[in-house]
């Protein structure tokens, strides 16, 4: 009965479960039952009274056990304490799959632990699944398979841990469906907490401060200084419409026929890398294969090419619209309405036609 | 003065895929792909040569794993200032995954610091400093650094981009800047330490001519698994715990979609917007 573990980040300040770990625990519900073993959330941090609320909301997720580590060392992330801690948990318990969210966090954590454990660990997964497997004539009962692009999107590999154990993988945001929650309060979840016994090594690295991206003069580009007038859009992980920008906009005022469109449609705004390293955007709207998937049901690319490494972050959107001078570009054939023509003339005749219409 | 090490991967442009590289079928041909220095590798050289800049007596090695041909990078890491490049290749390297990769380039780490503990501050030759990309953009899977500072059982610090102070306040104590999703932290670290420098990091000074005259033919080492001392059950495919399964192109040429294409005028973003209208009631969301 090798358990499936999902690894909980937990948002200190919100104190909130982050989305990613509760797409995985949708996720490792779903291979927890075709395993038929139990389901279990790994827990670190400094948690006071909040333990309870925790415990039904992962009973929410019909997870079946809770592994918690709470100590003061544990308040805000750093890599040495949290990678022993899940260490040994994982060498006592044995789990058969370990998730992490591709996060800054489960990046640094996961490869740390997958050395101590020495087993194989597969990064930025986008789909996951059980299968039985035969490879190289032998053959494999319930083997984790693990999808993952690579080549710069150009490929995609599947990727199996045959013999070594845990399985373990880091899953991007947004790829995995979060299931509807139907909470059944009935449910209980097993609670396991482990003690934490700080060591020296636990002070090597420390937070001196963390600072908000406004805080800081490091990336002196107009970026900064658009960042709180962006952050009035909504939020781009979850957004129903999306209009993104591409190197290919030109003028600033073009830049403000976007953000006018976005305005119309009540749309978040994103970015090719492209824009981002033009400095149009910070990179924290950066919609691509190095940055954030999205699947709105209508994205609007504004002066993008459609390099690969975007389109593997937009091309499930339900609604692909284009709007670009070349009608040869990659964008355009993958778009189901494509506007031809320069952006300066019909940007601010489809708006006007937005405004009509609504 | 500090002994660092900066590792490093020549990898094939997957970034601007063009001409020759891209077969008919709309796959990609990555044997066509130039090779180059992989970008962030290259920012955790400057890193480096930065720390090399306040404290001339610094010693940079760069170590790289992979076929004889990537003894190009390291020629390009000596030409902008780094003091040597050793070479680590062998047949029974190949088709390594990122654990057998950091296992290997553990072993030449250790081998470089003369087979001495590559952290005893009484070795001559131990580590104060290594420096490597956040990832490299063949995988992207941003793993080797953080399994080497395990496997050598030292902190680490990932996504850095700037030092704001080093052996200022102690020797052996370094402040930087790191950059998350959103945020932007400071954090103090002590050495030995392991730095992954991500891309928003400064980027690589040109190179030098002087150098480059002069280290044209400079002799780079080229180790193999016996030079390291290395397993070979540790190293290359047998020493790796995930297998490729399969791999399946993505298909660039873009067909099948049935594109309608309109042209500037009021008359056709009328049509449009009509349409998109019609399709966001249709899936019962947004209006304002």
């Amino acid at each position: 009965m090798k358990e499936v573990w999902i690894y909980i980040e937990y948002q200190e300040k919100s104190k909130q479960i982050t989305d990613v770990s509760l797409e995985l625990l949708s996720k490792g519900r779903s291979l927890a039952n075709t395993l038929q073993v139990p389901l279990a959330a790994v827990l670190l941090g400094n948690f006071n009274d909040d333990t309870p609320k925790i415990r039904s909301e992962l009973a929410c997720f019909s997870c079946d056990q809770l592994y918690l580590v709470d100590h003061p060392v544990l308040s805000h992330y750093t890599t040495i304490p949290f990678a022993r801690t899940i260490t040994i948990l994982a060498k006592k318990y044995s789990p058969q799959i370990i998730l992490f969210g591709a996060t800054p966090i489960g990046r640094d954590l996961a490869p740390r632990i997958s050395a101590a454990l020495q087993t194989g660990l597969t990064a930025d997964c986008t789909g996951l699944e059980i299968k039985n497997v035969t490879y190289r004539q032998q053959e494999y009962q319930n083997l984790l398979l693990q999808t993952r692009p690579a080549f710069g999107g150009n490929i995609i590999a599947t990727i199996i841990t045959p013999t070594a154990r845990p399985q373990m993988a880091t899953v991007r945001e947004g790829v995995m469906e979060k299931s509807s929650i139907i909470c059944n309060t009935n449910t209980t979840i097993k609670l396991l907490t482990h003690p934490f016994v700080p060591h020296p090594e636990d002070q090597l690295v420390q937070l001196v401060q963390p600072l908000s991206t406004s805080d800081t003069d490091t990336t002196s580009t107009t970026a900064d200084t658009t960042d709180p007038f962006l952050s009035l859009f909504p939020s781009l992980k979850r957004a129903e419409i999306v209009v993104a920008v591409g190197a290919g906009i030109g003028t600033q005022d073009n830049l403000k026929l976007c953000w006018q469109l976005a305005e119309t449609l009540g749309g978040a705004v994103g970015a090719t890398r492209a824009a981002v390293d033009k400095g149009l955007f910070p990179r924290k709207y950066q919609i691509g294969q190095t940055g954030i998937t999205v699947r709105p049901k209508i994205y609007i690319a504004c002066g993008i090419s459609g390099a690969i490494q975007h389109r593997a972050g937009m091309s499930s959107s339900k609604r692909i619209v284009s709007f670009n001078n070349n009608p040869d570009a990659p964008i355009v054939k993958i778009s189901d309405y494509a506007v031809i023509g320069d952006l300066k003339q019909s940007l601010p005749l489809f708006i006007a036609s937005l405004r009509k219409n609504i | 003065m500090y002994k660092i090490i900066v590792l490093a991967k020549q990898v094939p442009d997957t970034k601007n895929i063009i001409g020759e590289a891209m077969r008919p079928d709309g796959t990609v041909n990555r044997a066509a792909l130039p090779a180059i220095f992989n970008p962030e590798d290259l920012q955790a050289l400057e890193m480096a040569l930065l720390v090399k800049d306040r404290f001339p007596q610094s010693k940079i090695s760069v170590i790289t794993m992979g076929p004889i041909a990537a003894i190009e990078i390291l020629r390009e890491a000596l030409f902008r200032g780094a003091d040597d490049g050793y070479l680590i290749s062998d047949k029974q390297f190949a088709a390594a995954d990122t654990l057998a990769t950091s296992y290997t380039l553990t072993q030449a780490i250790k081998t470089l610091s003369g087979h001495g503990d590559p952290l005893e501050p009484k070795n001559e030759n131990a580590i104060d400093l290594i420096f490597c990309g956040r990832q490299a953009i063949d995988g992207d899977t941003a793993q080797v650094g953080p399994q080497v500072a395990a496997n050598l059982g030292i902190p680490q610090v990932t996504y850095a981009f700037e030092i704001v102070d080093i052996g200022d306040h102690h020797k052996n104590q370094i402040t930087l800047k790191r950059q998350l999703d959103d945020v932007t932290e400071l954090v103090r670290a002590q050495m030995p330490l392991l730095i992954t420098v991500t891309d928003s990091a400064s980027h690589a000074r040109p190179r030098d001519i002087r150098r480059t005259i002069f280290l044209r033919k400079k002799k780079i080492p080229v180790w193999n698994i016996r030079d390291i001392t290395a397993s070979p059950d540790r190293c290359g495919l047998k020493g790796s715990p995930t297998n490729v399964l399969k791999i399946n192109s993505v298909i660039l040429s873009l067909e099948g979609k049935n594109t309608q294409t309109f042209e500037a005028t009021p008359q056709s973003m009328d049509k449009l917007a009509k349409i998109l209208r019609a399709e966001l009631h249709q899936t019962g969301t947004l209006e304002r």
